[in-house]
């Protein structure tokens, strides 16, 4: 428990609003794959190109701040916060840990920092190995790390980690499969396994979107839980708004590898400013009624192969794009405290 | 269901079992409800509750180790359970029509989508195949798909335009009725309210009676005229979905608009369901719901509340007065 922030916090009682610390930023992250040349290509002239899934993304994310990000599949989500903890190498940009760029690191220093950066994923089941009881899955977590000397106290730890995740009494999940857990259980058992390392910082890479709707709030709650209790900082990967508003401090829009509008919560679902972001508020459904069920202010298709490009890259699905939408890229500027958004229009 | 009109579709104690090593799960234990002609009843529930055996069993497409173990399903005033497989042959994909979730696994890989609009076509109707072709291309731009790509396979389209094409396939014959199963699970929003809206646009313009599946309760909300509610196996309640969502009353309905979570107007406090859904090998005696119901009382552990309607609802709950 006793990492260097965690002191500073406990030093500076009472003032932990006044210290207000970066935990992560990312500057200018940039990820394209090669696209395989066809035999056509051979005897072009054309050259090697590349699908920029993502493609210049610059964010922060502040101590014990949940960052989420929302966009339609293939708009390099899940592709950033891979790059993100360096499963995958970036091809550009700098990513800063708690101050130190983690993009320089040798592989001695990155895993000691891997530690503290941890991921949920969405499939429960997928991510658990199905010959390893609740206990085992936690206890390799902890013999990898050297986080126990004794057994007992390996057990100590297993206890009380499930007693964090709310699976209560643990004696009953103890020396269960995951086949035998229900998917809510099962997250809960992936996020103790992360848990146990007493992160800084989670990526959840959709965590609810494969559970029930019952059970689904009980564990954003417990997302919400150990963010407080342990000062966590989390960036949150969804497609789904709803979700999103109730967990997420601010929100960022991505559309095809960028960052098209960033903002708190509710300021970005009350005053949208980009015109994808209002298609995407309008596309989510409403459990009331009598709202009356309206068509997408959008046109076409998401493009297949997003690859260098001088126009804003919603242009082609726009409804008010004008011409200097087509022949130069919109940066983020901001509208309100906070509230940024790649625009040319006014108000959006 | 209040409301006069014929109904096209009725189930009356609907049980399905699955036979397993430790005994039958009952998958759908004693279920009713009809349908009235045009308009769309939608059936919410959690992963496991029975509901798409409910819908499969709809088009007798279930198979070993399921069984139907008693009950009516009235299609029209014919029982689909005693039907013959000759008889029901002619009824599938001409009168009585679905559309799956996860439409890449539902369309063939190798057959373009024209031939498979059109396949359905020249199996139920006596045209040639020139006629079937042409109609194929109607039903094409009728679901928003340009004619031009009929000669498409299935792998040269994104999810939404799969589903398009299996809606197509669907409404190919002019069928009274459709079973859409979770028909836009799985895809994005923006495609999901798209398809929504075109679903909506055809159940106007051919006049469809629709059986809507889905476990998202918003998506039911924007769609459906009439609703039930089932949990591990039972029917909970049943109401138009005016009442259903404005006015809920039994605690498992109530507890899922609450964990709802909105996006539009103030920010709610949201409550979860503790527990987690019942096994259907042996389910909780008395009410299904009792063990994760805020209210339970004991003659909720003893009894099985039988379903009652109260101010136009339907509902199985021992404390609803």
């Amino acid at each position: 428990m006793a990492t260097t922030w965690r002191v500073i916090l406990l030093n500076k009682q009472g003032k932990e609003e006044v210290e207000d610390r970066t935990v992560l930023r990312v500057e200018n992250l940039k990820k394209y794959f090669k696209i395989k040349k066809s035999f056509i290509d051979r005897f072009t002239q054309r050259g090697q190109r590349y699908i920029h899934a993502v493609d210049g993304v610059n964010f922060t994310v502040g101590e014990r701040e949940i960052l989420g990000f929302v966009g339609e599949s293939g708009c390099g989500k899940s592709t950033m916060s891979r790059a993100i903890l360096r499963l995958i190498e970036p091809t550009e940009g700098h990513i800063y840990f708690d101050g130190k760029d983690i993009t320089t690191m040798g592989r001695r220093e990155l895993r000691e920092h891997r530690r503290y950066m941890q991921m949920i994923f969405q499939d429960p089941f997928g991510s658990l190995n199905p010959r390893r009881t609740v206990a085992d899955t936690l206890r390799q977590t902890i013999r990898i790390h050297k986080l126990a000397r004794t057994l007992e106290e390996e057990d100590r730890l297993i206890w009380q980690t499930l007693e964090e995740v709310e699976l209560n009494p643990p004696d009953i999940y103890w020396d269960k499969y995951p086949a035998s857990l229900s998917g809510g259980q099962q997250q809960r058992v992936s996020i103790g396994r992360v848990l146990v390392l007493h992160p800084r910082f989670i990526i959840a890479d959709e965590p609810v979107s494969m559970l029930d709707v019952s059970v689904r709030i009980g564990v954003l709650k417990l997302l919400l839980k150990i963010k407080e209790k342990f000062g966590i900082s989390f960036i949150y990967i969804t497609h789904d708004l709803s979700t999103a508003r109730y967990v997420c401090d601010r929100i960022a829009i991505m559309y095809l590898g960028k960052i098209v509008e960033i903002g708190p919560t509710e300021e970005v679902l009350h005053n949208p400013i980009h015109p994808y972001t209002k298609a995407l508020l309008t596309a989510v459904p409403d459990i009331d009624p009598n709202v009356k069920v309206e068509d997408v202010p959008i046109k076409g298709y998401v493009p297949v192969l997003p690859g260098e490009s001088s126009a804003c890259r919603f242009y082609p699905r726009c409804i008010f794009a004008f011409e200097r939408c087509n022949s130069e890229e919109p940066q983020l500027r901001e509208y309100s405290e906070g509230h940024f958004a790649a625009c040319f229009l006014e108000n959006g | 269901m209040v409301g006069m009109g014929e109904s096209i579709l009725e189930v009356k104690n609907l049980h399905i079992h699955y036979l397993t090593r430790v005994g039958p799960a009952r998958a759908v234990d004693g279920i009713d409800f009809s349908i009235k002609k045009n308009t769309t009843l939608g059936l919410i529930g959690e992963s496991g509750c029975g509901k798409t055996t409910a819908a499969m069993s709809i088009m007798r497409f279930i198979m070993p180790p399921g069984r139907i173990v008693d009950g009516e399903i009235l299609f029209e005033g014919d029982d689909i359970v005693k039907m013959s497989e000759e008889r029901l042959r002619k009824l599938r994909g001409k009168k009585l029509t679905i559309v799956r979730q996860e439409a890449q696994n539902a369309l063939n890989p190798v057959m373009t989508i024209g031939d498979q609009i059109a396949e359905v076509i020249l199996e139920h109707e006596s045209v040639t195949k020139a006629e079937a072709w042409e109609r194929a291309e109607k039903q094409l731009d009728l679901v928003g798909i340009s004619h031009k790509r009929i000669k498409s396979y299935p792998h040269e389209l994104s999810g939404g335009m799969r589903q398009r094409v299996m809606i197509a396939i669907a409404t190919a014959c002019h069928p009274d009725f459709i079973i859409l199963d979770e028909p836009i699970t799985g895809l994005d929003v923006i495609v999901q309210r798209q398809l929504l809206v075109l679903i909506n646009n055809l159940r106007e313009q051919l006049n469809l009676t629709a059986l809507f599946i889905a476990h998202d309760l918003s998506v039911i909300s924007e769609t459906c005229d009439y609703v039930v509610v089932m949990y591990a196996g039972k029917v909970m309640e049943r109401a138009d979905k005016y009442s259903l969502f404005g006015n809920p009353l039994h605690p498992y309905s109530r507890a899922l608009i609450e964990a709802y979570p909105s996006i539009r107007g103030d920010r709610k406090e949201l409550v979860s369901i503790p527990g987690a859904p019942p096994r259907l090998i042996d389910p909780p005696k008395g009410c299904r719901f009792h063990p994760r119901c805020k209210y339970a009382t004991d003659v909720c552990r003893e009894e099985e509340p039988e379903l009652r309607e109260v101010d136009g609802h339907y509902v199985a709950c021992h404390l609803i007065e």
